[in-house]
């Protein structure tokens, strides 16, 4: 997280704010808090400055379009929206509650969400359809797929990349948030990706890596990019499983993770001060 | 007037629509030739990807019409389907082409016999079973232009027949006799009709149906069948979990109604892979076979006594 750059002080205070939220529904019911904080800096960039995706424009089909892919990140989806007014904010104490749709997956019946997601390996090819439709209305927005490295896995994807590749599309990018992970253990182990980028290279993608927790590299990099040029954008964020709760960051077994009132009081601390607790946190295994 | 006439004028009735294949040609392979302002993407052999496509440009107000081999576009993709498409009842329509019998010869990786199964579980999907390519023509237009995901069993057999305009979801009726009644669809729609004429060689009457929309059934029908009482024959192209026939169990015990059902399908079992000349002629759905089935059915005391 870059704090030195007065332009991207707010973001800061932004991500904050979303990792706290991310935190209180771990405490309230559990939630998939590893996965989500790794991506918390990527949204609170692309809400907070990059897209012309708001609450005011959103069912305007000039926009830009955001789709998240990897669904369990939803805490931070939600809190992000939430926190840029797409729907107030206490709304995210119904966290698994009977009489909200705040569940572990993203869905459309909460203001800003594009498409449901949770079958991995799905809106990378939905989102190029958006993109066709786009294509072909000569709409000049940007469609964004956010996926986990873990979702690489999935063989959908790569057959979407070459479709993709030889429709040529334009305004069409997958940023991939590359904490390392998947469910149970380093991707490095369970499944080999790298090497990546040069994986993206041969499906004929444009491929970016950048570190997705620098609103600043984040910046320099989605700036300089052209998206209204043809071929697909890949964007490797590299990122930290559990970003900036220091107990549970890049652990394997804190994907999910069920906190009770001592442990969540000990989490807020070390995610305002940055300094270890030694709370224990037990494994939750969900997959 | 042939199979991509019929999106030509649909396309200028409604400029939504795009047409999308999994590298499924066959009945629009000149489609960009003769109507290059539809908009057609050939995704390749990709029919996950197509599925999630279409997905995409349906939500953004696109009226998709998806083109697959039935076997690969039901069950290769089916959980694409179900997700992105039934689940947010996404304005869709899959094509699939050569189910049933009419994957010939090319043995059971092709075989579309339990699509019906498959595709019934999705709630808020249609499906539609047009009994030749004439009647595929008649039926499009009315498919596409009713709301929601549909799947179409396409059938591109020419049989010459004029069918009847398509309502949906009526079927056609294509013969009347009193003393049974036959349903049927796709291929076997015209054997069931050869049949009826070698049952009037043995004095056995029989009304036939041609059945042209599983989801949503022909509620008029129903009521006939049920105030009839006949003895009905159900010969279909598909296994036997999921079919006609046991759609017709499930309605007619949701109504608190009995009919008397027979049925003539794959049972448990992928077909022999034959020319379909063939399996027609020589396989469980020959004349001869069916024939006899039906003999044996009605003299059944059981059903008499019903």
């Amino acid at each position: 997280m870059n704090r030195k750059n007065p332009q991207f002080e707010k973001l800061t205070k932004t991500s904050l704010l979303v990792r706290e939220s991310c935190l209180g529904m771990a405490y309230n019911g559990g939630c998939f808090l590893g996965a989500s904080l790794s991506c918390v800096d990527i949204l609170v960039y692309l809400y907070g400055h990059f897209l012309n995706c708001n609450k005011n424009n959103f069912r305007n089909e000039n926009r830009d379009y955001l789709f998240l892919s990897k669904g369990h990140d939803v805490p931070a989806l939600y809190s992000v929206l939430a926190e840029n007014g797409f729907f107030s904010k206490d709304r995210l104490l119904n966290h698994l509650s009977g009489k909200d749709f705040i569940y572990w997956h993203p869905n459309t019946k909460i203001p800003g969400i594009e498409f449901h997601s949770g079958s991995l390996g799905h809106l990378p090819s939905v989102s190029l359809g958006v993109a066709i439709n786009n294509k072909l209305k000569k709409i000049n927005s940007k469609v964004i797929t956010i996926i986990g490295d873990g979702e690489l896995n999935e063989g959908s994807i790569w057959e979407c990349l070459l479709v993709a590749s030889s429709l040529k599309i334009a305004n069409y990018c997958l940023i991939v948030d590359r904490n390392h992970f998947q469910a149970n253990g380093p991707t490095e182990e369970i499944m080999p990706l790298e090497p990546l980028r040069e994986k993206f290279i041969s499906f004929g993608c444009n491929v970016y890596t950048v570190n997705g927790h620098s609103f600043e590299e984040m910046n320099q990099c989605f700036e300089s990019i052209n998206f209204n040029s043809p071929g697909t954008k890949v964007i490797i964020c590299d990122t930290i499983r559990g970003k900036g709760i220091p107990s549970i960051e890049a652990k394997a077994d804190k994907w999910f993770c069920t906190l009770d009132k001592e442990m969540y009081d000990n989490l807020l601390i070390e995610l305002q001060t940055g300094d270890e607790s030694g709370v224990q946190i037990p494994s939750t295994c969900v997959r | 007037m042939d199979y991509i006439d019929v999106l030509g004028q649909l396309y200028n009735e409604d400029p939504s629509i795009v047409v999308i294949t999994a590298e499924n040609r066959a009945l629009i392979r000149d489609l960009e030739k003769r109507y290059p302002q539809i908009p057609f993407i050939d995704v390749g052999i990709a029919e996950q990807t197509a599925v999630g496509v279409s997905a995409g440009l349906a939500k953004s107000g696109m009226k998709p019409i998806v083109h697959g081999l039935a076997s690969f576009l039901t069950m290769r993709s089916y959980e694409f389907i179900r997700t992105d498409i039934a689940l947010p009842k996404l304005n869709v329509k899959f094509v699939g082409f050569i189910p049933g019998l009419l994957s010939e010869a090319n043995g059971p990786t092709h075989q579309a016999i339990q699509d019906l199964a498959l595709m019934q579980t999705m709630p808020g999907m249609n499906i539609f079973l047009p009994s030749d390519y004439e009647d595929m023509l008649e039926c499009l237009p009315e498919i596409i232009k009713n709301d929601g995901p549909s799947y179409i069993r396409a059938n591109h057999i020419r049989s010459g027949v004029n069918h009847s305009r398509f309502i949906i979801p009526e079927s056609e009726k294509i013969r009347s006799g009193s003393d049974i009644t036959i349903l049927s669809y796709g291929p076997l729609l015209e054997q069931s009709n050869k049949l009826c004429d070698r049952l009037i060689d043995n004095c056995i009457y029989s009304d036939l149906y041609n059945i042209r929309s599983f989801t949503p059934f022909d509620k008029k029908l129903l009521r006939k069948l049920y105030k009839e009482n006949k003895p009905i024959i159900v010969i279909e192209d598909h296994l036997e979990f999921g079919s006609l026939y046991n759609h017709l169990l499930t309605i007619s015990k949701k109504d608190d109604e009995r009919l008397n059902l027979f049925p003539i399908n794959l049972g448990n079992n992928y077909h022999k892979p034959l020319l379909l000349k063939d399996l027609m002629a020589e396989d469980c759905f020959s004349i001869n076979n069916l024939y006899e089935l039906i003999i044996d059915f009605i003299k059944d005391p059981k059903l008499n006594k019903a």
